[in-house]
């Protein structure tokens, strides 16, 4: 017979990495984090000393998990394992067999993941639908960059070539600042973290440079600054245009709001609340959409793309990778 | 606070009692879990219970107050193993959803901030169970403790090392010189404290506690602050509590239905 087990799940970032401890039941029980090491053997390395620590802390060694999930910034082979480029990890050129290599480490299988993808399983699994809906979400990371996981039809969809939720390079003014990706006014230029970065620096506006912009511009706006009102107000139409953007593609039932802008929480929805509704006294068919009932926080306190992993981990068979039967010849 | 003063086989009833309710109402509650000689009799009562009439924990979940530094994973003193052995195997818990500190980590402020975020993640303590030390420490928080301090690392005093090497074959230099410990700030949120305490060697940290003024020479006099606190004591606890026939009379005219 074969009992669920728990699963680890693995959110390497470049400057850290979340581990999250999923029960058997789906239950988040523990979470843990250590710096990144970057490189091939400094990510495989942490990887491992991530899963020991959050077994510790739940009194657990690795023989008791079902598998381990990660998820990597990067361009990932998911059928293998293998990161085949993650510059934030240190990981370009040599491709990295990290499940394979997990698997050899901790005597358990290993699946990885890219990082948007675990996050939107991780979404789905902490926000289910209500009388058995299959999940159906964007996970719409507002980070250095912006793009999106998507669950559709309860199905992780990665594209063909793996570029689904890419959307952060939709050009949105053709006239607008050059891109690195070479585009022009694409749309991370606007909605993502940078981009409130750069409508109101860090250091600036008698702010220390330690407080995240985010946090700068959202409280200055709530103070009554007017430039910071009209910058927030700018940044939520951006977000919405995303918002959009992902429900005219796919029409998703939600977009979920993460990474690092959306720890801001509630202030942030409302504002991207605001400028649908904004979108919607302009069209009646923007209206029809019901954008902004579709628009949720990441459940917070949770590492959601560690739990997407775990989640991943499950599916991994019961016999562990690393003691797979030699193929017959 | 209210304050109970019986004998401490009654004190543990009452203790499971209040777990007991908190499961049957919210099968997944949230129980914090101390280790120490104080909530032993109510683990053993817990246990009893799961073998005599069913009472499950398959749902619900644990948070440990503290652990050391640096005891290998294996080590018979470890917290972690010591709950484990005192009440996590005896009622049918599924070790994975019972949680402490990680006192191996390497880095040991990533560790702690990672436990308070699996506590905040869990929704929070609902029924913590509280021992008390000679000098008022509740977990590891010794006096001079923040009176807002969440889970960091701790220095143990000398009296405390001396106090717990009987459990590390009387050599003082076994026991370890740092912790992990949820502050009084994180204990604080726990929804229910119940803090047991029994021998003549308790009551002068029980006078302070119940009846002295909130400070950080006693770290446990927080809990005066707290809307739901219960204090267990036996007679010899309570021996020196200046308002004990209060207490008594308090609690004796007590409708029987409120619980803990
Ligand atoms: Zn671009």
């Amino acid at each position: 017979m074969n009992l669920p087990r728990a699963t680890v799940g693995l959110d390497i970032g470049g400057t850290k990495t979340l581990a999250a401890l999923l029960a058997p039941d789906g239950l988040v029980v523990a979470q843990a984090r250590i710096a990144t090491t970057r490189g091939a053997d400094g990510v495989v390395d942490g990887a491992v000393r991530a899963v020991q620590g959050v077994l510790r802390q739940a009194g657990q060694d690795a023989a008791a998990l079902g598998g381990v999930g990660v998820g990597v910034p990067g361009i990932v082979d998911p059928a293998t394992g293998t990161v085949r480029h993650a510059v934030n990890l240190g990981v370009d050129g040599v491709p990295l067999p990290l499940a394979r290599r997990l698997a050899d480490e901790l005597g358990v299988g290993a699946v990885v993941e890219n990082d948007l993808n675990v996050a939107a399983v991780g979404a789905a699994h902490l926000l289910p639908e209500p009388d058995g809906r299959s999940d159906d979400l964007a996970f719409l990371a507002l980070g250095t960059g912006l793009a999106a996981g998507l669950v559709l039809d309860g199905a992780l969809r990665r594209g063909s070539t793996g570029a689904a939720g890419e959307i952060g390079h939709v050009p949105v003014h053709p006239d607008g600042p050059v891109c690195a990706c070479g585009q022009r006014g694409c749309l991370e230029l606007y909605a993502s973290g940078s981009a409130v970065e750069a409508l109101w620096p860090p250091g600036t506006h008698g702010r220390s440079p330690d407080v995240p912009a985010p946090v700068a511009l959202f409280e200055a706006a709530t103070a009554g600054d007017p430039a910071a009102t009209a910058a927030v107000q700018r940044y939520a139409d951006a977000v919405a245009a995303a918002v959009r953007m992902l429900v005219l593609s796919v029409d998703v039932r939600h977009v979920v709001l993460g990474g690092g802008v959306a720890q801001l929480g509630e202030p942030l929805l409302e504002a991207v609340h605001a400028a649908l509704v904004r979108q919607e006294a302009a069209s009646a068919f923007v209206a029809s959409l019901a954008l902004p009932g579709r628009v949720r926080l990441a459940p917070g306190h949770v590492p959601v793309g560690a739990v997407g992993a775990a989640v991943l981990a499950r599916a991994i068979p019961a016999r562990p990778a690393a003691v797979r039967p030699a193929e017959t010849a | 606070m209210e304050v109970v003063i019986a004998t401490p086989q009654e004190l543990a009833v009452l203790a499971a009692d209040a777990v007991e309710a908190l499961l049957r109402r919210k099968p997944d509650a949230v129980l914090g879990l101390a280790t120490g000689s104080s909530p032993l009799r109510v683990y053993d009562e817990l246990a009893r219970r799961h073998a005599e009439t069913g009472l499950s924990f398959a749902q619900a979940r644990g948070f440990m107050l503290d652990e050391y530094v640096g005891l290998a994973a294996d080590h018979p003193e470890r917290y972690r193993n010591v709950i484990e052995k005192e009440i996590v195997s005896r009622v049918g818990w599924a070790p994975e959803r019972v949680q402490g500190p990680d006192g191996l980590a390497e880095d040991l402020a990533q560790a702690c901030a990672a436990y308070e975020e699996s506590i905040a993640a869990a929704g929070g303590v609902d029924l913590q169970i509280l021992g008390i030390g000679t000098d008022g420490h509740i977990g590891f928080n010794e006096p001079g403790s923040s009176l807002a301090s969440r889970t960091r690392i701790k220095t143990l005093t000398r009296q405390t090392r001396e106090d717990n090497a009987r459990f590390f074959g009387g050599e003082v230099d076994q026991v370890p010189r740092h912790c992990l410990t949820q502050g009084l700030g994180t204990i604080m949120e726990a929804r229910h404290l119940v803090l047991l305490a029994t021998g003549k060697g308790k009551a002068e940290a029980v006078h302070q506690l119940v009846e002295g003024p909130v400070s950080a020479m006693w770290p446990a006099t927080i809990m005066q602050m707290h809307p739901h606190a219960t204090v267990l004591l036996d007679e010899a606890a309570a021996s020196r509590l200046q308002l004990a026939g209060y207490y008594r009379q308090t609690y004796a005219s007590k409708p029987q239905w409120q619980g803990l």
